[in-house]
């Protein structure tokens, strides 16, 4: 089996607002969604707030069961809203899967149903009495929950392990900052806070759509240029598209430790890198940091779990629209400070000398196998090009194989010395004293 | 190898073929055409829950709990070079897991197929245990073990299991705790592997662009000899009703987790009466609690439950139970409320229009819900181990009745039944 050499087709359907698409048979589910960025500015509280506003349901169906009961009577089709940090955008997505036609009764489609769902839930929201916005109750309600969720953040250690980290090594930067904005800004907000927000979204921001599965391609256009092109309900000529996320070198190595009662220790560690925007560095960048701590192949995992048995998992990722590299682990809390010696240790060795024998060639393997298999689901074809369109490169696997087929063990040790260290984080328990 | 039969599904649009190697393996061959993966997945029924069996020769062993667990991990270690090198070396995706009945291992890769086959059924059949290699693995596992402890949903969830089961092993997590994990010996594995891992134990499905012919000649070519008898489980017995009514565990929280679960006074055993139970257990949980219910509705406006809430159905041959959880400031008023919708649909019972939108969307996730060569060999592994016929679910979805349904919900909701457990601060 070969390597996708196709690409989705993509066109503009209005300034700001593209849409790709890649219908294909072999799945039996459709995946579409409609991601809407803008930067992670003063309203992101209100976009946070906004969605499971939306979500109670519609001037059509008012009440959150009725959109439940479609969804049932669509054969159990998805629908929802949700808002995340990507690099330093804000990004509410509108993400939907259905099944597809082929395995429905004849002449039954859930297509323009669904697009329609979603158009009623972000287009007609429910509105209060008289000129009221929204429902004040259902706001209310939805702003307490959000408030508690945010309250119960610490719950999840991971979780909160990585937005504290994040808000140490990126404190002057959007980055830094928590999607959700803090208690007191979601406390202020206004039902024409959320009114604003919702027409900023659906007029300012940078559109991408993205459709993969069985599904018609001219079918989706018709109803996406109904929607966001010319005449269309959400047609705007004020879309802003979002400016790259910045990319500072390190100063000097930050050390963070914060305590939360837990059992094991959160280990991240942050390096900066400067995002190429050659092809071929980029590629270099990419296996240089699954060399390190990609899977059960990397380093980190080979050396820190199996060799030393200091943690059951230790990864290193790019978040290559920012220009980090990121160490994760959940280890003993005294053992902190070997894990962060053997990781600087092992980027130094990687940086001077390259990779070792066999290294470029495993990880290449598993890249491969990762790029070929991008093409077997409908999920995963979604998400690739989403980040390809994220990035602006486009690339189809076949061409990203091609140049990982070239890089250099020079290349390699290249890509390594551009990653400055930068912060070092722990989250432990107050009794995991070193 | 024998070919057993062909199984045919147009509605899923996929075809199966059942084998048997000549040790007893049972094979499964999913041809999937137009991937690039393809993929095998292994498995048998062997689990965290048996900690005490008498071997197929007759001996009485009782090993720590988690040995599983521990045994999954010693097999990735194979004999001679690490597993997760040889995968590497093709570039495969692979990984295993330990349930409480069932051990699976599974790879996947979308070039050199034979290799990684030859791979998983090297480390699968053929480990090499010993003391050192136990010892060794001791601080990794405690370590995911200690990763596990600091979850609220985990901790939840056994507490739980601790307040329905008096002796039931699983009550115990799969991992075990870190002094059993301690205690573990290479004998205690070695024990486990001998009784269990036996050929005709396992269950092997292929799924992706295959041969069917050629690739079960390779199984045939890979399998070791047969070792004939099964082991015996030893279960302590375990009382009809739950262990205690509420158990709460202080745990560092920031509102309190509420977990509410409803157990079956026995299991139904293996087979499509119990795959009958489950998802009928499923639909009257949505019918309940699905943000489609008028009675979740109620709740979720009354801010007795918020999106936090949610539930499924566990089963498997002796134990089956509802759970419902959730985040509350008051516990008592999120459980009084869940019990207040769960009495509601059991007391009036389920109305034909729900039934039929409910089923609707089942049937649209059943179809619709296996894409992947991955997700098509779990589920045929799943019910090979549960001895069920694949995409049986169909069959049961299409042939339950709401008055089935309304009489599921009467036995499932048993006052009598249910337990609380609470982690606060």
């Amino acid at each position: 089996m070969a390597f996708l050499q196709s690409s989705p087709s993509r066109q503009m359907i209005a300034p700001g607002v593209t849409l790709l698409c890649l219908p294909d048979s072999r799945f039996k589910r459709v995946v579409f969604q409609v991601h809407f960025d803008r930067p992670m500015c003063s309203r992101r509280s209100a976009r946070t707030l906004l969605l499971p506003v939306l979500q109670q349901g519609s001037s059509k169906r008012p009440r959150r069961m009725d959109v439940a009961r479609a969804l049932e009577e669509n054969y159990g089709s998805q629908l929802g809203l949700g808002a995340t940090r990507v690099g330093e955008r804000h990004r509410v997505s509108l993400r939907a899967s259905w099944v597809g036609d082929s395995f429905l009764p004849e002449d039954e489609s859930c297509l323009s149903s669904m697009v329609s769902l979603g158009r009623d839930l972000l287009e007609s929201p429910l509105r209060g009495n008289g000129d009221e916005a929204f429902q004040p109750e259902s706001v209310e309600r939805e702003r307490a929950q959000l408030l508690r969720q945010i309250e119960s953040l610490p719950d999840d250690k991971p979780s909160w392990a990585e937005e504290r980290f994040l808000a140490s090594m990126c404190a002057d930067e959007a980055y830094g900052l928590p999607p959700w904005g803090t208690q007191e800004t979601v406390r202020a907000l206004t039902l024409d806070d959320l009114e604003d927000a919702r027409q900023d979204i659906l007029t300012r921001s940078e559109v991408n759509i993205v459709a993969v599965g069985p599904v018609d391609s001219d079918s989706v256009e018709r109803e996406m240029t109904a929607w966001f092109g010319v005449g269309g309900s959400a047609f705007s000529e004020e879309r802003e598209i979002c400016p790259p996320a910045s990319t500072p070198h390190a100063s000097e190595l930050k050390e963070f430790r914060e305590e939360l009662p837990a059992d094991q220790a959160r280990f991240l560690f942050g390096f900066r890198y400067q995002p190429s925007s050659d092809i071929a560095e980029r590629e270099a960048m990419a296996l240089a940091a699954s060399i390190l701590g990609g899977g059960s192949q990397g380093r980190l995992f080979r050396i820190i779990r199996e060799e030393r048995s200091l943690a059951y998992g230790i990864y290193a990722g790019l978040r290559t629209l920012k220009g980090m590299l990121v160490v994760e682990a959940g280890i003993d809390a005294k053992v902190a400070q070997s894990v962060q010696q053997e990781v600087l240790a092992q980027i130094s060795d990687l940086a001077a000398n390259g990779p070792q024998e066999g290294e470029l060639d495993l990880t290449r393997a598993g890249l491969m196998n990762n790029l070929q298999s991008v093409g077997d689901s409908a999920a995963s074809l979604a998400s690739y090009w989403e980040r390809e369109h994220d990035l602006g490169l486009m690339r189809t696997p076949a061409s990203r194989a091609q140049s990982a087929q070239r890089v250099s063990n020079q290349q390699i040790a290249e890509a390594a010395q551009l990653w400055e260290a930068d912060t070092g984080f722990l989250l432990a328990g107050p009794e995991e004293e070193e | 190898m024998k070919i057993i039969r062909t199984f045919k599904d147009p509605r899923m649009g996929e075809e199966i073929v059942f084998a048997e190697a000549s040790n007893g393996m049972q094979v499964a061959v999913c041809p999937k055409k137009g991937f690039s993966a393809s993929c095998a997945h292994i498995g048998l029924r062997f689990g965290s829950t048996d900690t005490r069996f008498r071997t197929p020769e007759g001996e009485i062993i009782e090993v720590p709990d988690g040995a599983a667990h521990f045994l999954e991990h010693k097999l990735f270690e194979g004999r001679e070079e690490k597993v997760f090198d040889r995968f590497g070396e093709i570039g495969a995706q692979f990984n295993g897991g330990t349930g409480f009945r069932s051990t699976n291992y599974w790879f996947a890769s979308s070039g050199r197929f034979d290799e990684g086959l030859g791979i998983l059924l090297d480390f699968v059949q053929t480990p090499l245990i010993t003391p050192e290699r136990v010892e060794k693995e001791k601080g990794i596992i405690e370590q995911e073990v200690r990763s596990y402890e600091d979850s609220a949903p985990y901790r939840g969830i056994f507490l739980l299991h601790r307040a329905m089961y008096s002796n039931h092993p699983i009550r115990i997590t799969p991992g075990g705790a870190v002094s059993e994990v301690q205690r573990t010996t290479a004998d205690d594995l070695q024990a486990c592997f001998d009784a269990f891992y036996r050929p005709h134990q396992l269950k092997l499905v292929l799924a992706g662009e295959l041969d069917v012919d050629t690739v079960l000649s390779q199984v045939e070519s890979l399998t070791i000899e047969s070792r004939p008898g099964n082991a015996e489980r030893l279960y302590p017995n375990e009382p009809h009703q739950p262990a205690a009514a509420e158990l709460d565990e202080v745990f560092p929280v920031s509102r309190p987790h509420v977990w509410l679960g409803w157990r079956e006074k026995e299991g139904l055993g293996l087979g499509v009466e119990a795959l009958r139970r489950r998802v009928a257990s499923s639909l009257v949980l949505d019918l309940a609690l699905d943000v489609s219910s008028p009675l979740q509705e109620d709740l979720y406006l009354g801010g007795k439950v918020d999106d936090s809430l949610s539930y499924h159905y566990s089963s498997d041959s002796d134990w089956g139970h509802a759970v419902v959880s959730g985040l509350a400031d008051d516990p008592k008023v999120f459980v009084d409320g869940v019990r207040w919708a769960c009495d509601r649909l059991a007391a009036d019972g389920v109305a034909e229009s729900d039934f039929e939108r409910i089923k609707r969307a089942s049937w649209g996730n059943v179809v619709s819900g296996i894409q992947t060569p991955g997700a098509l060999a779990g589920t045929v592994l799943n019910s090979m181990l549960n001895e069920q016929e694949p995409f049986e679910v169909l069959e049961v979805l299409m042939s339950m009745t709401a008055a089935d349904l309304s009489q599921r919900a009467r036995e499932l909701f048993h006052p009598e039944q249910s337990s609380v457990a609470i982690l606060h601060s």
